[in-house]
């Protein structure tokens, strides 16, 4: 009896062992039932209304594709960037990641994520319906990573309401740098004294408004392993928006430390100033949280044009592969999956261009001829086709090593704005840390 | 390695008297052999998972970061050997070096304050107040919340220009300044919300205030002694141990402090560095700039940082710590 007893309590250990090894153990060795579908991980970014369209579009895909199951994982926009990095790095990323412009190249470089370009070009991927400039935003050195899906570049919004409220006239496409400062002082002089024209945070995006200036005076924000453009350019920056404080158009620096980070909390939403550079993309997200805060209606139109023309940059999300991705079947199954994204209808149509303008020029006009699409995508579409019809943007990809400068350029700015550093000692120690990333790559 | 585990189990029962369910008398055979073999396999056999986990998900990595430490590895490729780069690095790096001086700050300013106030609570509570219970859970509870995203968000807004803090400093006359915006100011809010998580060395502290032989109080009473007194002269040494441990475990957890700064500062570690924790540097240094060689390095010398500021605190309280027994 006591020897049955031991002999049950070392089997019950080899099974708990055995168990955990199993559990451990990649069972990908099995061989794969041919009838069974395949299965595809699909990660993106986004919340509420946005992962109930996604997932609408997953089913379409799987009804339309019933050999192929996808299973969606969605996170907010930073956990979906450190959670790829992570996944990528153990080579657990999804088979097919949602992608940026301003974050493909780091992902790209460090041989994860697959070249797409034999796809295309056997047909797996149909881009013929997304024009050429736009194709460019997922490009790096000529080999497509991502295939951009919603395009976004960065405009101004107002607050009409308050506009009309206050006798503004609108900004329009065609007015230059000039013509904004006149307007903004023209705007301090007839809105209340406890509101702002602006927000200081407009002033800390490198590629933001920023980015807008510096391209349309004729330099750029990237160079070859190097910042674009000068120190003294970054200078007369800080000076200009030093004035803006100083003279009560924009926030003071303090305001800007206990600004909520969201869409909610944005002081343009809020009623609190009426101006403010965002991606047009989110034009339907500002009105639903100015609705909700009794702030009024938020319109856009195009950023100022300058010397070397508007200084349009077009920015992309899109769909990748991953190179954890691994088997035949599971790569072309991510291709279906991103074929079908691009060039249905339906699934277009339901997506109504929530993650940037629709990058097919036949679904834009779809979306154009709806009469119930809400006005906010009308107007997204309707501008950003303006954009590209007559003000020349270019489309193009962050370098890699270019997240550092994005951050240092916020650091540096905030050292400005509170006096902790002259405008001319954080400019040259902002350019010494971002060159040194873009140099290292 | 299995054959020198058996030896060493067989050794050990071999030399036991005598184990339950043994015939007595019996003489020490091959089937003890046996029965002692299994013995030590179905106890491994139980350990294997946890010692497989141990293996797989501490040692693995702990060794993996030591050796990435070495080398320039951004997540893609392989690791390039470097030998002590990342380490040479970290002497010319400006943000290294700030958020060092920033947390160097919230652990010698918030941890002495923490325990201080833990104790000065506990003290209090051991009086013999009615409804200690309640007081005891009510004290506690935000030890439970205060490495919460809750917390730090609601700290967010209690600090905030027109914040609770501030509205509380207008009622005494006092223009309360922008607490999250003044790079000379942000860190205190985290030092704040660090001390309220004073509940678990307090109960600790309670459960050691208990311990302190009644009659030593009565002796010094006799002898004339006052509050006062008493507490440096008897309840103090004779808690002391339990100070160093309170102390040990606080200073650690500080040095290892991220969730607060992570979240109220919105991963920056701003206004312009001010709240750049060493923890929080390290993260963007590994998640947001891919540079995995150099975030290992930065953990390896947090590691060391820990374990000397921890021996030289067991090595100077020997002057000050009384053990039961001790002749001091």
């Amino acid at each position: 009896m006591q020897l049955l007893t031991r002999r049950a309590v070392t089997a019950a250990a080899a099974a708990a062992l055995l168990l955990t090894a199993a559990a451990c153990s990649n069972d990908s060795s099995a061989d794969p039932d041919p009838d069974s579908p395949v299965q595809i991980r699909f990660a993106w970014w986004g919340s509420g209304e946005r992962n109930e369209l996604t997932q609408g579009v997953i089913d379409l895909f799987e009804e339309a594709n019933p050999d192929v199951v996808v299973s969606g994982e969605p996170s907010e926009f930073g956990a979906h960037w450190e959670r790829l990095t992570v996944q990528g790095a153990s080579g657990g990323a999804p088979c097919v990641p949602q992608q940026q412009s301003r974050y493909v190249a780091d992902y790209a470089t460090r041989n994860q994520l697959v070249d797409l370009g034999p796809l295309i070009e056997d047909g797996s991927i149909d881009v013929s319906g997304i024009p050429e400039l736009l194709l460019g935003a997922g490009e790096l050195d000529g080999t497509q990573y991502m295939i951009p899906y919603g395009s976004f570049y960065y405009t101004g919004f107002y607050n009409r309401t308050l506009l009309e409220e206050y006798g503004l006239p609108e900004p329009t496409a065609d007015w230059d740098w000039a013509e904004w400062e006149q307007w903004l002082y023209a705007a301090r002089d007839a809105i209340p004294a406890d509101m702002y024209v602006t927000d200081l945070a407009a002033a800390q995006d490198l590629t933001g408004l920023f980015q807008n200036w510096v391209v349309s005076n004729g330099d750029a924000i990237y160079g070859d392993g190097e910042l674009g453009f000068s120190e003294a350019t970054l200078v007369e920056w800080y000076d200009l928006w030093l004035r803006f404080i100083e003279d009560g158009i924009s926030t003071t620096p303090q305001m800007l430390g206990e600004r909520g980070l969201t869409i909610e909390e944005n002081p343009l939403a809020l009623g609190q100033t009426i101006w403010w550079p965002a991606p047009d993309n989110q034009l339907s997200q500002f009105n639903a949280a100015s609705a909700g805060a009794g702030a009024g209606e938020i319109w856009m139109d195009k950023l100022p044009n300058g010397p070397d023309g508007a200084g349009e940059v077009l920015g992309a999300s899109g769909l990748s592969i991953s190179t954890s991705c691994d088997g035949d079947a599971e790569i072309a199954a991510a291709a279906r999956f991103i074929d079908f994204w691009i060039n249905d209808a339906e699934a277009a149509a339901l997506f109504a261009s929530n993650n940037g303008t629709v990058t097919t020029t036949e679904f834009q006009e779809a979306q154009l001829q709806n009469s119930e699409e809400s006005p906010y995508v009308y107007r997204q579409i309707e501008l950003a086709r303006q954009v590209i019809d007559e003000f020349d943007p270019t489309a193009e990809v962050t370098p890699v090593g270019g997240r550092l400068p994005s951050d240092a350029f916020v650091r540096f700015a905030q050292a400005v704005w509170l006096g902790e550093q002259t405008p001319e000692a954080a400019a040259a120690a902002f350019f010494a840390e971002a060159n040194a990333s873009l140099a290292a790559g | 390695m299995t054959e020198v585990r058996t030896d060493r189990t067989l050794s050990r029962e071999g030399q036991a008297p005598s184990r339950p369910g043994a015939p007595a008398g019996e003489v020490r055979g091959p089937k003890w052999t046996k029965m002692a073999k299994r013995d030590a396999l179905a106890a491994y056999g139980f350990l294997g998972p946890w010692i497989l986990g141990l293996l797989a998900i501490t040692a693995f990595p702990i060794l993996a970061s030591l050796y990435l430490s070495f080398t320039n590895y951004s997540a893609g490729g392989t690791p390039d050997w470097i030998g002590l780069g990342n380490y040479q690095r970290m002497l010319e790096d400006p943000r290294f070096w700030k958020s060092l001086q920033v947390t160097a700050t919230y652990v010698l300013v918030s941890v002495p304050v923490l325990l201080g106030f833990a104790l000065l609570l506990a003290v209090a509570l051991n009086t013999g107040l009615r409804l200690m219970p309640l007081y005891r859970s009510a004290y506690y509870l935000p030890s439970l919340l205060g490495g919460s995203v809750a917390l730090a968000v609601l700290w967010r807004r209690l600090f905030a220009q027109e914040g609770l803090v501030n509205d509380v400093l207008g009622w005494i006359g006092v223009v309360g300044p922008a607490w999250l915006s003044d790079p000379a100011l942000a860190l205190i809010p985290l030092m704040v919300l660090n001390v309220t998580t004073f509940g678990a060395p307090m109960v600790i502290f309670l459960a050691a205030l208990r311990q302190v032989p009644q009659e030593l109080y009565d002796a010094a009473a006799v002898d004339g002694a006052g509050a006062p007194r008493k507490f440096w002269s008897i309840t103090l040494p004779q808690i002391s141990p339990v100070v160093l441990f309170n102390a040990v475990i606080t200073l650690i957890g500080a040095f290892q402090a991220f969730t607060s700064a992570y979240i109220v500062s919105g991963g920056t570690g701003g206004p312009v560095d001010s709240t750049l924790f060493y923890t929080l540097y390290l993260y963007q240094t590994g998640f947001n700039y891919f540079d995995f060689g150099y975030a290992s390095a930065l953990a390896w010398v947090l590691l060391v940082i820990i374990a000397a500021v921890t021996a030289s605190t067991f090595i100077g309280s020997r002057r000050f710590v009384f053990y039961g027994g001790d002749s001091r």
